[in-house]
């Protein structure tokens, strides 16, 4: 798993990625130094949840991926499930090389979560 | 923080994407990283220059910070190490990792830091032969001051396991050694030298973790001569100077008031020190700088007394309402008997003309609320109206931080309101989030579920929020969205 997360951070401009619980437990995390695990983990499991209720106010159906573009970074979420997978990178990165990526990636990850 | 590379040539790799990074882009973040494995290289000096010039970039990055507290730590520098936590503490309360950081450095054995000048300074003022290192006793502000009495070797405790390191105030100001032992002649006057503000920012905080209190004689009655706050304007010179006489040293105004107490009644406090001295604070050196004003002590002028400046007290309870603030600037205030003074006042047009400057102002607070006018709001709809030509965009809408709708165009079956309030919602949330996370101001935002995509994206106060199937080419959304958005700036200016 660690090695599936050291593959996404190589894509130019990653800084860290890291698989959550719906909890907020970091399952498997990868991060460069300067980048708060725990932080990270428990405002990815507050955003999610808080985000998800507001959707299933929208009737909209489940939540699937949350992309933010802030000016320090930007940050990628992508849940399945009872996991999320979420990358953080540069302000300047190629966010669709991002998200394939992650997409592979997660598929992956739950593969080797479901054996 | 965990860093978990496993090889040398993958460190060594990063290091390097992570130096191009930087020379790209001088702004970028990655600094911290790079100054962490620079440390971990054992090059602190080279990890100490390029975390401080990051965060002379970016002053608010706490991971930054936290990088740099390590550094210290491992050159061998808790003070400084210590200061840069308290930092990373006030910008960031209650931050895990600079808790944890400071109860490791508790832990061990501190070693004051070579580059700190109070070391050998301390160990000269008490002559009491004590078993543990001298105190520092570091006053709560830069106007603070201390006596120093060394108790009889007989006293003196055993050691904890805090050191503290005694700052030879009296030496510092005067250029003299502290007199041997002060219970024989007067106590001496220690005059505070000025403290760089760093310096006496720091302590306090050190004073806290140490548990060591220090009661703030908050209760005591100060003598009438030195005010506690501020008097009014009009009466405020001439108050001081009276007191002030030549042979007191100033820091110490109220000491002729009180000749005959001795130094352990009631002006000061005693602070007990485990390392066999007592240091005492006088109530005035705790008490707020206000009397002193910010100036060091030593530069405070000897304002010359004219008795005639004793005309204006009664003035203030006499001079009617609003205007008295304006009156002492207009008039000298000396050699003007006060009947003389009331009198000129009264007949001067000043006071006539005191009420015409206030009607300005009214009439611009009146005036000043801007409201969107309809051209405004017709042509930000209009704006919405191209997106909406997009066949997989269900609904546009500009909608205030408060959820409130400005502008909609949205297709049959979509409720502007609700889906306004709840992007406003998620965009709050989502805010306070990423700025927990350090990473700056949030630009935009897209959410994707089951049936649909809803993009956000922040305009000052304003955000445009776009709702749109689930099938549609995100770029040409986000490119349509820009040129929204900027017309939509235009019109807001």
């Amino acid at each position: 798993m660690h090695d599936i997360l050291e593959e996404l951070n190589a894509t130019p401009g990653a800084r860290g990625s890291m698989l959550v619980g719906r909890d907020g437990f970091v399952i498997v995390s990868n991060v460069m130094s300067g980048v708060e695990e725990r932080t990270i983990s428990a405002m990815i499991a507050t955003i999610t949840s808080e985000v998800s209720q507001t959707i299933s106010g929208l009737r909209r159906g489940e939540l699937q991926a949350v992309s933010l573009y802030a000016s320090g970074g930007n940050i990628f979420f992508l849940c399945r499930e009872d996991v999320i997978l979420a990358m953080i990178t540069e302000p300047s990165v190629n966010v669709g090389l991002v998200r394939v990526k992650m997409k592979s990636g997660l598929e992956k990850l739950t593969a080797m979560l479901a054996s | 923080m965990d860093v978990r590379e496993t090889t040398e040539p993958a460190k060594e790799g990063k290091v390097k994407t992570l130096s191009e990074q930087l020379v790209s882009d001088p702004n970028s973040l990655v600094f911290a990283s790079l100054a962490d494995m620079y440390r971990e290289e054992g090059m602190m000096e080279e990890a100490l220059a390029m975390c401080q010039a990051g965060l002379e970039l970016h002053p608010r990055h706490v991971p930054g910070r936290l990088i740099l507290a390590r550094i210290h730590r491992d050159a061998n520098r808790p003070l400084e190490a210590r200061a840069v936590l308290e930092k990373v503490l006030s910008l960031e309360p209650g931050n895990p990792e600079a808790l944890t950081l400071l109860q490791a450095m508790e832990a061990k054995p501190e070693e004051p830091s070579p580059a700190f000048p109070v070391d050998e300074l301390s160990a000269k003022p008490t002559t009491v032969v004590s078993p543990v290192p001298p105190l520092v006793v570091q006053p709560l502000g830069a106007d603070a001051g201390l006596e120093i009495i060394p108790e009889t070797p007989v006293a003196v405790e055993p050691p904890k396991e805090e050191v503290f390191k005694l700052v030879p105030w009296a030496e510092a100001a005067t250029g003299t050694e502290a007199p041997p032992s002060i219970f024989e002649g007067p106590a001496p006057v220690v005059v505070m030298p000025e403290i760089e503000r760093s310096t006496t920012d720091l302590i306090p905080g050190a004073f806290a973790k140490e548990g060591f209190v220090i009661s703030h004689p908050i209760d005591m009655e100060f003598p009438k001569e030195v005010p506690l706050a501020e008097p009014p304007a009009s009466i405020e010179p001439p108050l001081k100077p009276p007191v002030m006489t030549e042979e007191v040293p100033l820091a110490l105004v109220e000491e002729p008031a009180l000749p005959s107490q001795k130094e352990e009644e009631q002006p000061v406090k005693v602070v007990e020190i485990p390392a066999g001295v007592e240091v005492l604070l006088h109530e005035e050196a705790l008490a707020p700088p206000a009397t002193f004003e910010e100036k060091p002590v030593g530069e405070l002028p000897i304002l010359p007394f004219e008795g005639t400046l004793f005309a204006a007290p009664p003035e203030p309870p006499e001079a009617p309402g609003p205007p008295p603030a304006e009156e002492e600037p207009e008039k000298p205030r000396k050699e003007v008997p006060l009947a003389e003074f009331m009198k000129s006042l009264s007949e001067s047009e000043f006071l006539k003309a005191t009420p015409a400057p206030l009607a300005p102002v009214a009439e611009r607070a009146v005036t000043e609320p801007e409201v969107l006018s309809d051209e405004m709001r017709g042509e930000m709809e209009k704006a919405l109206e191209d997106l909406l030509t997009l066949a997989e965009v269900e609904g546009a809408m500009i909608v205030n931080r408060d959820g409130l709708v400005l502008a909609e165009r949205t297709r049959a079956g979509i409720n502007a309101e609700e889906a306004a309030a709840l992007a406003a919602s998620i965009f709050e949330t989502t805010l306070r989030s990423i700025e927990r996370m350090h990473l700056g101001l949030l630009d935009r935002g897209i959410v994707e579920t089951g049936s649909g995509r809803l993009y956000l994206t922040a305009m000052g106060d304003a955000m445009v929020v776009l709702l749109t199937r689930d099938d549609t080419k995100m770029g040409l959304v986000l490119m349509r969205m820009k040129k929204v958005m900027d017309r939509v700036r235009r019109v807001l200016g």
